[in-house]
């Protein structure tokens, strides 16, 4: 009976042994609560001065490129359901002129607000479709239907003047 | 609850703010809207502020001898 004893004690110390092979110390010394609260805060701090640089570009980019009068094409050069491309405010910003099967014209910067792939008016589905992943966005509003954009097209608000379309301004968010 | 422990937690709490802070401030960015990304750069800074303020408020705690 000793003698089993003695053989069950030494299995035991034998598993002990091997629990202590498993532990890796230098994880466990540098995951404890003392490191995660640091790495925490650390992410906080991160986080929180990431935002300030939006803050500047935002400041020195200005709202003053949205408004000035650009002309874009005749009336009678697009027909029903056509559509035109052209650049507003910049020549950075391409957009796309629609005349509407309701004989409406509205205009939007046609970067996707995706991913900025080009987005083009299929005139089938009187729709603004982005090929790359399929966004739809609504001719009449410019607002995302379906697909992964979430934001709107920016709206290029447009005057019809002697037989002119001009763009004058634009509105980024918009409805 | 104690100090060390409202100032162990309240920094996860400050972690969250500045996550979604940091979202606004990209949203409002690429949507130009300027007050938009001054408000939650704001709110931001601030956070991050009181949660250097609680860091060191749990750090003077927790090292106490």
């Amino acid at each position: 009976m000793p003698k089993e004893n003695k053989n069950n004690n030494h299995h035991d110390d034998k598993d002990m042994m091997k629990l202590v092979d498993n532990l890796n110390r230098k994880e466990d010394a540098s995951l404890n609560r003392r490191a995660f609260l640091k790495a925490s805060f650390g992410a906080t701090v991160a986080i929180g001065i990431a935002s300030a640089p939006f803050s500047a570009l935002s400041y020195f980019k200005g709202d003053g490129e949205n408004d000035h009068l650009v002309e874009i094409a005749n009336v009678d050069e697009l027909g029903v359901g056509e559509s035109k491309t052209f650049s507003y405010p910049t020549s950075e910003n391409p957009a796309i002129l629609v005349r509407t099967p309701d004989d409406r014209f509205v205009a939007y910067n046609n970067k996707c607000t995706h991913l900025q792939c080009p987005v083009f008016y299929e005139v089938k589905e009187n729709i603004l479709l982005c090929p790359c992943h399929k966004g739809y966005f609504d001719v009449a509003n410019g607002h995302p239907m379906a697909g992964p954009p979430q934001r709107e097209l920016p709206k290029i608000l447009l005057e019809v003047k002697n037989g002119k379309i001009f763009a004058i301004g634009r509105e980024v968010r918009h409805g | 609850m104690d100090r060390k422990n409202i100032a162990f937690f309240s920094i996860f709490l400050f972690l969250a703010v500045n996550v979604v802070s940091l979202s606004n401030v990209i949203e409002g960015y690429y949507g130009e809207e300027s007050g938009r990304v001054y408000l939650f750069t704001a709110i931001a800074l601030i956070s991050t502020l009181m949660a250097t303020i609680a860091f060191f408020i749990w750090r003077k705690e927790e090292y106490r001898k």
